[in-house]
């Protein structure tokens, strides 16, 4: 049974990477949303075992989808993915929920055994 | 801009001389020309004497004659009115006979001659022999001498027009060279004047010449002051404010006249204590000790204060040296700095977003994730590939050390084998190794070394060394990396064969912004041996660097090994020498005595008053002193370094300073930080510890 993966990034770029990154595993299904709304509408056709979310995006941004997401299905685990790397950011992010966070820029070939970590950690 | 020379008085001596010798000159000239003219008034006195003489003469013969006439008037008629002439005649003759030089010896006789005659024949008339007078008369000796006398005095009148005319020749002469003298007299008085008048011209112009470049320079200085953005104080020796600038006013709030002519502690506080102000303020022959005060307050007229930087300069004119005070808001100051971590935050955070995309493309291209690639385009997307992870360390090297400043750095601290740290760096930076032509060669231990830190921290300290070495290292030359367990520590280094770190930037090589290498090599931030050395620190470790023998260097740095805090100090150091160690820098008191290890005991102080504290306990063998401290000089302390026998601590100077000859002589060695390496260090000190370790057996 592969790892359902819900990823929200904004930045097309950034999309196809992680799409890339994830295909080379296969124990990962990807779904991949654009925007904050897509990823909340997404969730009527799918039921992820965790999410992937940037925490800059326009409109609504990675902890207010953070907690809408929980609203719908409290205790999914997030993790982060943001270019502000301090101490103090990722604690911040961590205590609103997330069991991680990745710091941008990431390995986009490990990106999946960290998020395995970060699941299992 | 060139600086003017100090103006110099005008020569005294050359002035007295001139002023000396001009009046005996003219004093001279006058007395030559007083004495000609004085030769020449005796001249024509002589002249006019001479003159005289011959009317005399001529008078003298014509009253003869007038006598003689009288009586042959008398004799040859008998009538006595004949005779009115002949007594005026005769006085006149006799009275010109006794005038000094009219009458020679020879005329005077004749005229006596004469008279006798005249008395005679007159004398026979009256007594009525006029036949006997007559004859008398007839006879000629009358006329015969008359005629003598008038030969006689022609001749005398010859002589004194001959010597008349010798005289006039003479006059006219001297007359000819008076006038010379008077025309050359007048001349050198012309010359004299116009020299004075052109000397007196000339020193107008300088004067105004200098007056109006003294006038220039004022209002250029002035428009400096007055246009400046600093606020300018100038004070006087005496600690008075002399003139402040338009942005001093508006800072402070004062006018310039409410302020000039009082002294500075109205406005600011710079100079406490007691003394005079050039004492209190530590100036000491136009040399300050501090020269720059940061965040002073200033007092604002309205009773308000304001944080200012004071830098200040000396001003040295012959009333004193005066100090230029610029003050600048250091609130000012702090809101630029916090506005310029901000900025570089945010430029660091945005940069990369986009470097994501760039990295992690490259790096799926690299991995195969869409095709194998050629390996011509396999290389060029090396190329970009190691260029954008580059770009993301010196934006993330940035941002830690905007971390560092604003205290943000964490830690984590978990145990780990350095030996795996040591791996993943020489992994990481095979990429960069290999595209040098640079071999690195790991040469760590085959025990595990471990240590209690944050992998990822201590892999960047780690990567940043080995970077640096395959920068600094010439192609075909190999980097060593290793890791051990030495004197109970756990040290990594990194050794290289380049040119070595050069002298100039030695003792600032870990601070900001300071790159060690030449500027050929890759661009580098200068923050990475800053952030390394942040890193160790916080894992209580220290990191130096050393020449390696046979050329280049060794970078290096050492960490408690895990679980050995029990037993950091091994019980042989009690049997070692004791060495005072003062310096303020915690990382050179960590290096020396990581480096005297086994050699000597080392008590570090990082103030005098700390090592006051440790000297109380006890003399040690050996002084190592900085120059400068937090509370003062380290040679300061000399003369309380005195053993139990009352002999002298050996004191070796180690500073980054030049050390003034007086306190070198003085010193048992002085090593310049720097130009002399941890192991000079160790040498020295191992040489003046054995040159007395006799009395340290007794």
């Amino acid at each position: 049974m592969p790892l359902r993966l819900l990823f929200v990034d904004d930045d097309p770029d950034i999309r196809t990477i992680v799409e890339l990154a994830l295909g080379l595993d296969p124990t990962i299904a990807l779904r991949v949303a654009a925007s904050p709304s897509e990823a909340l509408s997404a969730l009527a056709t799918m039921q992820p075992d965790a999410a992937l979310l940037d925490v800059s995006m326009p409109d609504m941004d990675g902890p207010a989808l953070l907690a809408a997401l929980h609203d719908r299905s409290p205790g999914l685990p997030v993790i982060f993915m943001t270019a502000h790397g301090r101490e103090r950011d990722i604690a911040a992010l961590r205590a609103l929920g997330a069991c991680g966070v990745i710091v941008k820029p990431f390995d986009p070939l490990s990106l999946s055994a960290q998020i395995r970590a970060l699941l299992s950690g | 801009m060139s600086v003017a020379a100090r103006p110099r008085p005008p020569s005294r001596r050359r002035f007295l001389l001139a002023a000396a010798l001009v009046p005996l000159l003219m004093a001279a000239l006058i007395a030559w020309t007083d004495a000609e003219y004085a030769r020449s008034l005796r001249l024509q006195m002589a002249a006019t004497r001479s003159f005289d003489r011959e009317r005399a003469q001529v008078m003298l013969l014509s009253a003869m004659k007038d006598a003689e006439t009288a009586q042959r008037g008398y004799l040859l008629t008998g009538d006595p009115a004949f005779l009115h002439p002949y007594a005026p005649a005769r006085r006149l003759a006799s009275g010109l006979r006794e005038t000094e030089g009219v009458a020679a010896p020879e005329v005077a006789a004749l005229i006596d001659i004469k008279f006798a005659e005249l008395d005679r024949t007159l004398a026979l008339f009256r007594a009525g022999q006029h036949i006997a007078a007559r004859a008398a008369v007839a006879d000629g000796e009358g006329r015969r001498v008359m005629d003598r006398l008038r030969a006689a005095l022609a001749r005398a009148g010859i002589r004194e027009r001959a010597l008349t005319a010798q005289r006039r020749a003479a006059f006219a002469r001297q007359r000819s060279e008076l006038r010379l003298l008077l025309l050359a007299t007048a001349a050198v008085l012309t010359l004299a004047l116009a020299v004075t008048l052109r000397s007196l011209w000339r020193s107008r112009c300088a004067a105004y010449d200098a007056a109006l470049d003294a006038y220039e320079k004022g209002e250029r200085n002035a428009a400096i002051l007055r246009g400046t953005s600093d606020a300018l104080l100038i004070l006087n020796p005496s600690g008075t404010i002399e003139m402040i600038n338009d942005a001093a006013s508006a800072l402070l709030g004062y006018t310039p006249e409410e302020l000039e002519r009082h002294d500075i502690a109205k406005v600011l506080r710079i100079a406490e204590g007691h003394g005079a102000f050039h004492q209190r303020i530590g100036l000491d022959d136009g040399r300050l000790d501090r020269p720059f005060l940061a965040d002073r307050v200033a007092r604002h007229r309205d009773g308000s204060e304001r944080h200012v930087d004071v830098a200040i300069g000396v001003m040295r004119v012959p009333s004193g040296d005066h100090l230029v005070l610029s003050l600048r808001d250091a609130s000012e100051r702090a809101r630029i700095e916090r506005a310029k971590d901000e900025l570089i935050s945010t430029i660091g955070h945005e940069l990369r977003t986009p470097l994501t995309s760039v990295v992690g493309s490259l790096a799926l291209l690299r991995g195969g994730a869409a095709a194998a690639l050629p390996s011509q385009a396999a290389r060029l997307v090396d190329i970009a590939d190691n260029n954008a992870r580059r770009l993301i360390r010196l934006i993330n090297d940035l941002l830690d050390i905007d971390r560092i400043e604003s205290g943000q750095l964490a830690m984590a601290r978990a145990p780990i084998d350095l030996r795996e740290v040591v791996a993943r760096a020489a992994l990481d930076s095979d990429g960069l190794a290999r595209s040098r032509d640079v071999v690195l060669a790991d040469a760590s231990a085959d025990s595990p070394v471990p240590v209690e830190g944050d992998a990822g921290r201590l892999l960047q300290v780690v990567t940043n060394l080995v970077s640096n070495a395959i920068h600094a290292s010439p192609a075909g030359t190999t980097v060593t990396i290793a890791t051990l367990v030495e004197k109970g520590r756990a040290l990594i280094a990194v050794e290289d064969r380049g040119a070595g770190v050069p002298a100039a930037v030695r003792p600032r090589l870990f601070e900001r912004f300071e790159s060690g290498r030449a500027a050929t090599h890759a661009a580098a931030s200068g923050l990475g041996l800053a952030i390394s050395r942040e890193i160790v620190r916080r894992h209580d470790g220290t990191i130096w660097f050393e020449d390696r023998d046979g050329g280049g260097t060794r970078f290096a740095f050492a960490l408690p090994l895990a679980g050995s805090e029990a037993h950091d100090t091994p019980p042989s150091d009690a049997l070692l020498p004791l060495l005072l160690h003062l310096d303020d820098d915690p990382d050179v008191r960590a290096t020396v005595a990581a480096a005297l290890e086994g050699v000597a005991r080392v008590l570090p102080a990082a103030s005098l008053a700390m090592a006051r504290a440790l000297l109380r306990d006890g003399a040690p063998h050996l002084a190592l002193l900085d120059m400068q401290v937090v509370d003062g000089h380290g040679p300061e302390l000399a003369s309380e370094l005195v053993n139990s026998h009352g002999a002298p601590v050996p004191v070796v100077i180690y500073s980054g300073q030049t050390v003034p000859p007086v306190l070198a002589a003085r010193a048992a060695a002085v090593l310049t930080k720097g130009r002399h390496g941890l192991p000079d260090l160790v040498a020295t000190v191992r040489q003046l510890l054995a040159e007395q370790r006799a009395p340290v057996g007794a």
